[in-house]
């Protein structure tokens, strides 16, 4: 993250997503597959990265260079002409300034936590003498002899997949090829997200990489 | 990545030329430019969308008026693109500071007019003083390297 000026000055906190290179690689129509989709490919590798399985899918396609991640994406029947196979879709093609976009990635870890990290329990008193203020609240009644599904307590918590509503795209930064969308994204710095954009006519998505 | 990250601060940071390299104690004259219009009329916005709306509807936006500051430097915090400028100065027999980020386009120039000899990096100990008691020791050699 880090933060930019918008035109009268004022300062906007925004996150850099360096867009990756998206392939199309199968398109999915409803009288061979009974749905629409694109699916995709990204994040070039070296050729001998790849299994023969994936080399396949590329090789259908007619894609030469070596991509091993794959995107898969349900799309309007409309926006299925003009998709061809082993086409490239590019950021600056997608992304316009103030879109409002669905950012969607994996949060961050945060390993056992206990239930007021994880909750947002109030805890116990820390002064007159609590001895533990930080442990969980009430576990119920004794009765069932068992935990009810659901309920709130110490556990693992975070590297969930996550989505941000509601964010835009600041800007395109086409000289360093970057996109910089206000607010956080989930996930460490380098994840991999997928931001999904709120168009009339449908959602296409584009991968991208938090820089 | 990181470097990424700085390079695109580095877009958006005025050049050398454009700051002066001004000091906590320095008396500065801040031009500061004035925006036409609020964002609090747009209702049901979060803070970040408002920012987001402003930022477009005021993209081309003219400055309607430029407002000149004058007072003591007694605060720099941060750096790089993040460093705010605090202007220390008694108006109308009350304390008044105003906080810019040297960056932003709402600071458009800052002159130094008199430059101060002071022993601390924050001047916040000027804010329990008025009167003659906030007079600063004017530094009025200038750095010979400088010259």
């Amino acid at each position: 993250m880090t933060s930019a000026f918008d035109g009268a000055g004022t300062t906007v906190p925004v996150t850099l997503l360096q867009p990756l290179e998206v392939v199309v690689t199968e398109i999915k129509r409803p009288e061979t597959h009974g749905y629409c989709a694109v699916q995709v490919a990204y994040e070039k590798v070296a050729d001998k990265k790849l299994n023969k399985p994936l080399k396949g899918i590329l090789a259908k396609a007619g894609v030469t260079e070596a991509y091993r991640k794959f995107y898969e994406s349900r799309v309007e029947p409309a926006d299925l002409e003009g998709m061809e196979l082993g086409q490239k879709i590019a950021a600056q093609d997608t992304v316009k300034n103030w879109d409002e976009i669905k950012i969607t990635g994996t949060s961050k870890g945060k390993g056992f936590a206990g239930a007021m990290k994880r909750w947002g329990f109030a805890g116990q008193t820390r002064t007159h003498g609590d001895p533990d203020n930080r442990r969980p609240m009430s576990n119920n009644a004794t009765d069932p002899a068992r935990v009810f599904k659901g309920s709130r307590r110490p556990g693992r918590m975070g590297n969930q997949t996550v989505s941000i509503k509601g964010a835009t795209v600041f800007e395109y930064d086409a000289e360093l090829d970057l996109v910089a969308v206000t607010g956080s994204v989930p996930g460490p710095n380098g994840a991999t997200v997928f931001i999904t954009m709120r168009t009339e006519r449908a959602e296409q998505v584009v991968e991208v990489e938090e820089g | 990545m990181q470097q990424l990250i700085r390079d695109y601060e580095a877009g958006l940071m005025k050049t050398e030329e454009a700051i002066p390299d001004v000091q906590p104690g320095d008396t500065v004259r801040m031009h500061i430019n004035i925006y036409e219009g609020g964002t609090d009329h747009i209702a049901g916005l979060k803070k970040i969308h408002r920012i987001a709306a402003k930022g477009k509807e005021r993209r081309d936006t003219k400055v309607e008026r430029v407002q000149v500051f004058e007072g003591t430097v007694i605060s720099i915090k941060g750096k790089g693109l993040r460093q705010k400028l605090t202007v220390r100065k008694i108006a109308s027999g009350v304390g008044v500071e105003k906080t810019y980020f040297t960056h932003s386009r709402k600071l458009a120039k800052v002159e130094i007019v008199r430059r101060a000899k002071v022993r601390r990096a924050k001047l916040y100990y000027l804010r329990d003083r008025i009167g003659k008691a906030t007079r600063l020791k004017e530094k009025r050699q200038v750095r010979k390297a400088e010259k």
